[in-house]
């Protein structure tokens, strides 16, 4: 529903139809969804056309050809599905039972898709006018699912196939009426239905132009699994004995006829209820399908990639894997890419990233959001979300080159991680002390007990006060800066030799952050570990690393000690982004100039260095060839127009 | 409730002639005045109505014309055995439906999940008393397991339950998959994989607890489904002797007073089951918990 309420691009501008919701966002039907629809266009034109053909051959009684088997299983092909206990032809009786499900569903599904989605419309545009009645009524409806009263109004008044269909109708209209009315709600709130209530349109034109196209797709949506319901109630009914009749042809009543047969002509049972079952299935193979288009965002673990060992990080071929090498650093990235594959294409977010951290040494990496340094994060531990994969580059652990399968072997034990925003990084419905304990038992191996005890010496470690009391509360219970100090409890609990944090203050207050920080300091100095801080402020950075990392576009422009970088920025962009940030020495938050907008996917792909269209130092070379990383001394920079 | 009522009244005093169910067939213009007069047929449309929702607030729904007994203690001696079949077919469904779904979340869009999600449909697709028919026809019928028909014992249960369980364990696992993949996608699990767990462990542990109140919403609303739908198709079909198969010989018979008792009392129930969900749903969230406290 979201995907309908998306303004029109380009604002005010009014879309003349909108037939199958975005524009550009159109879905290639599924295989599935194509056998499906073929499934029940085959039906439906048997249904049609099939009964002019077979109508005697359904009706006449042949007692001397009763029960004959189907064709395949020693009959003849005059009756190919066999006959039943009086003679009549199966196939014909499918037929002529094909055309009443198709009747009664395409009735139902008429009568009351129509009347509730005028009244869920009437009820969308005049909110005053028995809106609250109306949905009263629907939602007690909707509480009750009742084939029960179908069956009890339906067998009191006598069966009949417009019975059915009212009654169906009756019990059926509610699920319209609550659709039409919530999407008209937040239609009308969208910008083309707005303007052209401004341009003066009349109620009818808005209603029949603007609103109803709108509806349309979820509508049939919705329409479709209703048919796929009033067909399996048909046949119910008929079944039990309250639908359709005899001598009328039902599938339903061709079961409950085929029993009394059961022993010796498995036919009559099966067939039928095959037609029911695949016409069923294929209508809802059909719905789900076109619930996909209602909502374009694929959902992500969807499109995961066809083969997972594919990727190319696994495909390089690991050195022979060598003791760990005491002189090598701790981690070592090398040429990093990482792409996400969208609908629209392939986007690079992290291109020939390499960066090196050292063991108890603290590296920042700063950028904008959207540079791929959260990307590049999530890489280490192999969790980058899909569509996104890791596409080259190597990571070495201790001088040993690891395949991402590897990479999962190393989280939480020896690479753990700390959260931008610490409340959703909780499992909202454990206890923070079994959260930290989970960890415990599964690295160090600990008892149910020993995890417990040791869960609440963590979150004294981090300060948390009363710490035995806090670990029997739940997330929900903890403020933001607790929180984060839980997380960090949990990410310290193993024994991690790197801690990556992600943002791990942007979510806290002021005086928050600077504690969180300090105990991030204190944990490196006191256990040893290197911590790899992901920032856009660089102030933080500055604050708590030796090395730090500036990317852009999803590149390293430069990189090298926090203080020399930060003094003397060689990079263009690393002097803007300096200069962008609060300075402790002048007035707050005095910004002289924005930081520049983050590039998208395209322009990214072209040739040139990515901060060339807002540089102020570009020289003709910047736009075409792409700067390389040059080492001067301690530090480097990926600039053909260096400052200093 | 008031909308079942108002249903029923409509259909049993105003669409249909009640007094002709009740006479037997061949009787006399007098017996009919009789009868009409002494069940206050023959009174104004409002009186009427006056009358049937007093009858109904407590509970009186008439006699039998055709067992002669209080309609409504027909119906809740008949309410046991129709609980028995919902329990013991909710159970299986969940007992299907949970393991279906750590399965094809496990691996999304692998060949397992597919099975999984294709594997529900069918259960969604397939008609419960085609699936009770073939169940006999396999199980009772070639094989000789399980009796066809009749009620009481854990053998009869068998069938039934499994055919009124299928189309349930579908439902609930293509819910269930789709509110656990969602809460995959949710932080949280990024941070449990962080923490070195497996993926197994955080859909079991982690996204499946998280998903519990959507799956609990469906749950609840095929417990309503099955008290009201599903047994009088499959009770039926086997011949179980609950409320559903009631509902179906008093309609054969016309019996006028046991099938409003019959809807009534059913819709009691349903009330009641969709009550008690949401106090369920209520205690899944330690925050809606507190609350409540």
């Amino acid at each position: 529903m979201a995907a309908l309420t998306t303004p029109a691009p380009g604002g005010a501008s009014v879309p003349r139809r909108r037939r199958w919701g975005r524009p550009g966002h159109r879905r290639p039907p599924t295989r599935s969804a194509v056998v499906a629809a073929a499934v029940l266009v085959t039906i439906a034109v048997a249904a049609v056309v099939g009964p002019w053909f077979v109508a005697d051959d359904a009706r006449t009684v042949r007692l001397t050809e009763k029960l004959e088997p189907p064709a395949l299983f020693g009959g003849d092909w005059s009756a190919p599905l066999g006959t039943d206990g009086l003679g009549r032809d199966v196939l014909a009786r499918l037929l002529m039972g094909a055309r009443v499900s198709l009747e009664v569903g395409l009735g139902t599904v008429v009568l009351a898709g129509v009347v509730g989605t005028g009244l869920g419309v009437l009820a969308g545009r005049h909110r005053r006018w028995g809106d609250a009645v109306l949905m009263r009524i629907v939602d007690a409806e909707l509480s009750f699912p009742g084939l029960l009263i179908v069956l009890a109004v339906i067998g009191l008044v006598g069966p009949s196939k417009l019975a059915i269909i009212l009654v169906l109708s009756l019990v059926g209209w509610m699920v319209y009426t609550k659709l039409a009315r919530n999407m008209v709600l937040s239609l009308q709130e969208t910008t083309y239905v707005e303007a052209a209530e401004t341009v003066g349109c009349s109620p009818r034109r808005i209603v029949f132009r603007h609103l109803l196209p709108g509806l349309m797709p979820a509508v049939l949506t919705v329409a479709t699994l209703e048919f796929a319901n009033a067909v399996l109630a048909e046949s119910a009914l008929s079944y039990v004995g309250f639908g359709i009749e005899p001598p009328a042809v039902s599938w339903g009543l061709m079961v409950a006829e085929g029993q009394a047969y059961a022993s010796s002509a498995w036919w009559l049972v099966v067939f039928p209820g095959l037609g029911l079952a695949a016409t069923v299935f294929a209508l809802h193979v059909l719905a789900n399908w076109m619930s996909t288009r209602l909502h374009p965002e694929p959902a992500p673990a969807l499109v995961e990639p066809p083969d997972a060992e594919g990727r190319a990080g696994a495909s390089e071929p690991a050195p022979a894997s060598s003791p760990e090498d005491e002189s090598a650093p701790l981690l070592a990235i090398d040429g990093l890419r990482v792409v996400f594959h969208t609908p629209e294409g392939p986007t690079p977010a992290v291109q020939d990233v390499s960066l090196t951290v050292r063991a108890g040494e603290a590296v920042g990496v700063v950028g904008e959001s959207g540079s791929g340094k959260s990307v590049t994060a999530m890489a280490l531990l192999d969790l980058v979300p899909p569509p996104g994969r890791r596409e080259a580059g190597t990571i070495r652990w201790h001088g040993t080159a690891l395949a991402p399968r590897d990479l999962e072997g190393l989280r939480g034990k020896r690479i753990a991680m700390v959260f931008q925003d610490p409340v959703a990084a909780l499992d909202p419905l454990m206890t923070v002390g079994r959260q930290i304990a989970e960890v415990l038992r599964e690295h160090r191996g600990l008892s149910r007990r020993a995890a417990a005890e040791r869960a609440v010496e963590l979150l004294a470690l981090t300060g948390i006060p009363a710490p035995s009391d806090r670990a029997r509360q739940y997330p929900y219970e903890f403020s933001g800066g607790m929180a984060q100090r839980v997380v960090v409890a949990m990410a310290i609990a193993a024994e991690p030799e790197l801690l990556i944090a992600d943002e791990p203050t942007s979510s806290l207050d002021v005086t928050t952050q600077a504690q969180i920080l300090e105990l991030l300091d204190g944990l490196r100095e006191r256990l040893g570990l290197a911590v790899l801080l992901i920032s856009h402020d660089l102030g933080v950075v500055a604050a708590s690393c030796s090395t730090v990392v500036v990317m852009y576009a999803g590149r390293v422009m430069e990189e090298g000690p926090v203080d020399e970088v930060l003094r003397r920025p060689r990079h263009p962009y690393t002097r803007r982004l300096i200069a962008c940030s609060p300075r402790l020495d002048g007035p707050r938050f005095q910004f002289d100039g924005s930081p520049s907008a983050v590039p998208d996917g395209a322009s990214v792909v072209a040739a040139g260095c990515p901060f060339q269209p807002q540089c102020d130092r570009a020289i003709d070379r910047c736009a075409v060839e792409l700067p390389p990383m040059v080492a001067v001394g301690a530090r480097s920079a990926a600039c053909w127009s260096p400052d200093g | 409730m008031l909308g079942v009522s108002v249903v029923v009244f409509v259909v049993t005093r105003l669409l249909i002639d009640p007094t002709a169910r009740l006479v037997p067939i061949g009787s006399s213009q007098e017996q009919y005045d009789a009868a009409q007069a002494a069940h206050g047929f023959d009174r104004s449309i409002p009186a009427q109505f006056v009358d049937f929702m007093g009858d109904l607030v407590r509970l009186d729904f008439g006699r039998s014309v055709w067992l002669g007994g209080d309609a409504r203690t027909i119906v809740v001696e008949r309410m046991p055995a129709t609980l028995v079949l919902v329990g013991a077919s909710i159970g299986l469904a969940v007992l299907i439906a949970v393991p279906t779904v750590v399965i094809a979340v496990l691996k999304p869009g692998s060949w397992l999940d597919r099975i999984a999600t294709t594997g529900a449909l069918f259960g969604i697709a397939v008609p419960s008393f085609w699936l009770g028919a073939l169940l006999i026809l396999l199980f009772s019928v070639n094989l000789g397991w399980l009796p066809t028909s009749g009620g009481g014992d854990l053998q009869h249960l068998v069938l039934p339950a499994i055919a009124l369980a299928l189309p349930s364990a579908g439902r609930l696992a293509q819910v269930g998959r789709a509110a656990v993949l969602e809460q995959m996608q949710e932080r949280y699990i990024t941070a449990v994989l962080a923490k070195g767990m497996s993926r197994r462990r955080a859909v079991v542990f982690h996204a499946l607890r998280n998903a519990a109140a959507p799956i609990l919403s469906i749950l609840t609303w095929e417990v309503s489904r099955a008290i009201s739908s599903g047994t009088v198709v499959v009770e039926t079909v086997f011949g179980w002797p609950g409320v559903g198969q009631l509902a179906v010989s008093a309609l054969q018979r016309g019996d006028v007073f046991v099938i409003q008792a019959v809807v009534f009392l059913v819709a009691v129930t349903v009330v009641v089951v969709n009550a008690l969900g949401d106090a369920g749903l209520q205690r899944v969230d330690p925050r809606t918990r507190a609350a409540a406290r």
